[in-house]
């Protein structure tokens, strides 16, 4: 990353955490940006012998994207929302476009081997999250991002608290039956419309 | 779960069926379920809450009530808790995680299918920290070609064009075994090189599936010192050779990738390290990069060819020993190992695997650290493998050994000779320690129990630089050796050890230490354990207590002990004074430092033994010094032998001294002095055949002792096995003609031979060697008598009774002269001095022959109830 982004990105997150919605617009593109170079390196070279750390990534985003040192301590929850919600759209994009390629039968070797066949599972598993977290958020949007801070981001219940600011148990209990529901959603034989 | 699923799916049938409405009243959701409202969610989230609270059995009668004929409500809140039932372990791991599976199989999607110039790319190979790879059909020939991009990183012009100059001088390389570049070229900025397409697997992975066997090691390494001798012949160094830069196709066939690469690798690890840091890629590819380098190379020092052959050197470790060769936890660390560590032996990495001696010989020289000292040529390597495999196809080497053979050449490592470390700096003040570090070596290793350790005096002998140290362990009959050098600089200690199998050559282990002076003491720990651990011996955890074993916190005492010990073994006159200095020296340092104490004890009882000092005054010293060794520490071997021979030689009581003697062997059963002086004391006693057993098992554990050798030869004497003793005294001067002892001995058996000439000839060669000791000289008197020349031996008698005013004469040795003349009266007032001054000699009093003619004189019989034993 530039040092030109990196100034960018800590005054989009400045201006957004004084309540500048369109600082907000124009921060998820550039925080996605690097998110999604870093995630297709880390998963593609380190699947061997890595276990991945998401919050890992997410911090490493925010350490290579912010200058931290202009920072305020409750601007990094900011920025972590950001990045959860920059982290989901990098991952269910890959997926979708993994779910279209099998539908559209492209004209390439397809490997039959079970890490394949388990890939494509959850590659539409991942896609029908996402449709599921959608409609989650129409009538239950803290659900919906306890769950998007969680899965995607890699938060821990502390870290999803200070974000929405509420308190862990709250989390805990929300995250919960927001799974509750996600899972009846998702594992319905028709899915949803 | 199949109802639940059921209820499940009607839930969202029914929610499928109903038009989509907004209705926010809390009254009338009941009526419009066919889209969750917040309202609605929140009266079945608190159901559900509330239902999960109750027990299961409980839960149809709560919404049975609950829901008071609202089915849908009902069938919803059911649903979920059947939901409930599975969500375990769903969404527990991050998205990242489960998506890495995914993404990581497909390789990158928007690069399939895209012309690249003739090329399209039909999948990802792979990807590393130099770029990504692809497999795509050359349209114009109809050929499958990798194409590799360059990282984007790449981006200083200067490098760019240094690169593709390199990468054109390599796709003139034309080899079977490189692989062939077809193509440079740049597409959207970014650079490709489009080379030869290999199908197969890597070394990396081959070897991490099924490891080679030498055979397969041998015929690949070939191809690929082949590859490396047609690049360097040409000048293209490839500076990345490593196990995933190999590849194997199915029938062995080997192939170099990507030389002509050079330019864009990071040169040196700091380099590798700040780059891929910067570029975020993962420590492990920057480990990748690192675990192959050179010396040189890590340290970003000039390189030629022959780093090639050093990283071609880790390969062919990596290949036989499974494992690489060196190891880190960090590529600092890794460095450090590179720069400064011997890799253990192939035989202890990989024990169910037998690499022929020449193999890992081959090895060890490409892995030199010092460019100079590998192969200077991939040729010179080509020829070795060559030699290998021919000498293997011929029978003559042999690719693997039986099973038991190859136990045995895993672990049983058993006897083990310790030889003086070799001083390499200029101060010749510092000889000391090269044996000093040995003998405590010796000692940690001894008191672990498991190992026969040949003892200090053993190896002192080869205190010289060019000795070797495989025909010393030949020598000294032991299984392996530990030898190396020491270097004292600028107050630290630099110390070089290997432990070398004396069957074959091999190394097992070897170490490089470095640590202040004052720290000498860890210098021993570490090398000791490490010994031992090389050894594979799993030791106790008292075992390991006693091999970090130490007596003193105190380096100069220490240090003066070790100086003392160098001395004492030389077991001169001298030596043994000058050893008296420092051992008095250390206790000055150290008041309770008991080896010090013992060493003090060993040098009286030398010099009390070979007549230097009265009896008493040394044995008395010694055995002060002895008991208070055992009172610092009971469990010293040494002490007990040395009170032992105190007990016996001074006391003259027998049953303590054999209990010190047993008590010594008992700690340390490998200690031959023990054996020795205990044999001596069961020959005196009569007991010939103990004694001879003693006398061999000190010749096991110390078989090119001089002292030992001839000490067996006294002890023959003693029991009256006179052809044994004869051997005992020639093997002696076979390995020194000029020991005085063995000459003596010799004379003496052959005066009881009847042999009288041959014996003065052993007397005077005694006498002159010793530089006219009183013992010789009386045995000299003593031959003379019998081969009928008296004159002589009253001549000597003179001379002695002359010497007597000026040195301490024992008064025995007048008493056998006086015995051999007949003068029976003369020869008995002379054994009463003896008795007085409490001769060690009448210890042997029992048995010695040369007394036989007195043996049934009542005075005789007297004497020898006095000295304790049963006429």
């Amino acid at each position: 990353m530039e040092a030109l982004s990196q100034k960018q990105v800590t005054q989009l997150l400045l201006d957004w955490s004084d309540g500048d919605n369109a600082a907000l617009n124009r921060l998820i593109p550039l925080v996605y940006q690097e998110l999604k170079r870093m995630a297709r390196y880390y998963m593609r070279l380190e699947r061997a012998d890595h276990t991945l750390q998401t919050s890992a990534l997410v911090n490493e985003a925010y350490i290579r994207l912010v200058d931290y040192k202009k920072m305020r301590w409750q601007d990094r929850a900011h920025f972590l929302a950001v990045a959860a919600q920059a982290m989901r759209r990098i991952l269910v994009e890959h997926a979708r476009a993994r779910t279209r390629a099998k539908r559209g039968g492209e004209a390439r070797k397809v490997s039959l081997d079970e890490a394949a066949t388990l890939a494509d599972g959850k590659a539409a598993d991942m896609v029908a999250l996402d449709e599921a977290l959608n409609g989650l958020a129409e009538f239950d949007p803290r659900k919906s991002q306890i769950v998007e801070l969680r899965y995607f981001g890699g938060l821990n219940i502390e870290e999803t608290a200070e974000v929405i600011g509420v308190s862990p148990a709250t989390v805990k209990r929300e995250w919960n039956t927001a799974k509750i529901w996600l899972h009846r959603e998702i594992t319905s034989p028709s899915g949803t419309p | 779960m199949e109802h639940c699923e059921d209820l499940a799916s009607q839930g969202n049938h029914q929610s499928l069926r109903h038009p989509v409405t907004r209705n926010e009243s809390i009254d009338e959701c009941q009526f419009d379920d066919s889209i969750m409202t917040p309202a609605r969610w929140q009266k079945i989230e608190s159901l559900l809450q509330a239902a999960l609270e109750c027990k299961p059995a409980g839960r149809g009668a709560f919404l049975d009530e609950a829901c008071a004929g609202d089915e849908t409500l009902r069938q919803d809140v059911e649903s979920l808790l059947a939901s409930n039932e599975q969500v375990d372990g769903f969404l527990e791991s991050p998205a990242l995680e489960d998506a890495a599976g995914l993404l990581s199989h497909e390789g990158d999607k928007s690069m399939i299918g895209l012309a690249i110039g003739p090329y399209t790319i039909l999948s990802q190979l792979g990807v590393g920290g130099m770029g990504e790879v692809y497999l795509a059909s050359d349209s114009r020939l109809g050929r499958k070609v990798a194409l590799k991009f360059l990282p984007e990183y790449l981006t200083d012009e200067d490098r760019v064009e240094r690169f593709k100059q390199e990468a054109r001088v390599a796709s003139a390389l034309n080899h079977p075994n490189v692989a062939t570049i077809y193509d440079i070229g740049e597409v959207g900025g970014a650079i490709y090189i489009a080379m030869e397409y290999v199908e197969g697997q890597t070394l990396g992975a081959r070897r991490t599936r099924q490891p080679f066997d030498s055979a397969e090691l041998v015929d690949i390494v070939t191809q690929i010192a082949s590859a490396l001798d047609e690049a360097h012949t040409r000048g293209i160094t490839h500076r990345d050779i490593k196990a995933d830069n190999i590849m194997l196709t199915e029938r062995g066939h080997a192939k170099v990738l990507d030389f002509g690469l050079a330019k864009i690798r990071p040169s040196t690890a700091e380099d590798a390290l700040s780059k891929f840091v910067a570029r975020q890629t993962a420590p492990g590819m920057v480990m990748g990069t690192v675990q192959y380098m050179s010396p040189e190379q890590a340290l970003g020092r000039p390189l030629d060819h022959r780093t090639d052959i050093f990283s071609l050197g880790v390969v062919m470790y990596e290949m036989a020993a499974g494992r690489l060769p060196f190891h880190g936890a960090t590529p600092s660390e890794m460095v450090d190992q590179i720069v400064h560590a011997e890799p253990v032996s192939i035989a202890i990495a990989r024990p169910e695997y037998y690499a022929p001696p020449e193999l890992e010989r081959m090895i060890r020289k490409c892995l030199e650290k010092e460019p100079d000292r590998r192969y200077q040529s991939a040729r010179d390597l080509l020829i070795d493998l060559k030699n290998l495999k021919r000498d293997t196809d011929s029978g003559e080497v042999a690719w693997s050994v039986g099973s038991t053979q190859r136990a045995e050449a895993a672990a049983a490592v058993k006897s083990i000779a310790v030889l003086p470390l070799r001083r390499l700096g200029s101060d010749e003040s510092d000889d000391y320690l090269g044996v000093g570090m040995a003998d405590a070596l010796i000692t940690r290793l001894s008191s672990t129990r498991r190992l026969m350790v040949r003892p200090t005096s053993a190896v002192t002998k080869y205190d010289n630089a060019l000795q070797n140290a495989l025909a010393a362990g030949q020598e000294l009959a032991v299984e392996s050796v530990i030898e190396g050098h020491f270097r004292r600089s600028a107050g630290r200690m630099r110390v070089t050890v290997q432990l070398v199998r004396v069957g074959d050559g091999s190394i097992i282990w070897a170490g490089k230490f470095d640590e202040r002076f004052t720290d000498i003491f860890a210098l021993e720990d570490s090398i000791s354990e490490q010994v031992a651990d090389a050894l594979t011996l799993s030791l106790t955890r008292e075992e390991k207590q006693l091999l970090a074993k130490r007596h003193t916190e105190n380096t100069e005492a220490h240090q003066a002990y070790l100086k003392g010990r160098y001395y004492w073994n030389k077991r001169t006159a001298d030596g043994l004074k000058k050893g008296l200095e420092c051992f008095q020296q250390a206790l000055a340092e150290d008041w309770n430092y008991a080896p010090a104490y013992v060493g003090l004890a060993d040098s009286f009882n030398l010099l009390g033994n070979l007549g230097h000092l009265p009896p008493s005054d040394a044995f008395g010293r010694a055995k002060q010094a002895a008991s208070r060794a055992l009172q610092l520490d009971d469990s010293l071997a040494e002490a007990h032998a040395s009170l032992g021979y105190v007990k016996w030689a001074l006391d003259w009581d027998w049953t303590g001294a054999e209990q010190e003697y047993k008590r010594a062997i008992e700690l340390d059963p490998g200690y031959a002095t023990a054996h020795q002086w205990y044999s001596l004391f069961l020959a005196g006693m009569g007991r010939p055949d103990e004694a001879i057993t003693e006398a061999r098992r000190a010749q096991e554990n110390d078989p090119v002792s001089l002292t030992v050798r001839a000490a067996a030869g006294m002890v023959f004497y003693l029991c009256r096995a006179y052809d044994d003793a004869i051997e005992q005294c020639k093997g002696a001067l076979e390995m020194d003609p000029s020991f005085y002892l063995a000459h003596l001995y010799l004379s003496w058996v052959y005066d009881q031979e009847g042999r009288h000439e041959e014996a003065i000839v052993e007397a005077r060669a005694a006498v002159d060697l010793s530089g006219g000791a009183v013992l010789p000289l009386s045995s000299l008197a003593f031959s003379h008598v019998l081969s009928g020349d008296r004159s002589s031996a009253k001549q000597i008698l003179t001379d002695l009774d002359a010497v007597s005013g000026r040195t301490y004469v024992p008064a025995v040795y007048s008493a056998v002269i006086h015995t051999a003349l007949g003068e029976t009266d003369a020869a008995f007032d002379w054994l009463e001095r003896a008795y007085d001054e409490r001769s060690n000699w009448l210890t042997l009093l029992k048995v010695d022959p040369k007394v036989d003619c007195l043996r049934s004189d009542p005075r005789f019989q007297d004497l020898m109830r006095r000295v304790g034993f049963q006429p």
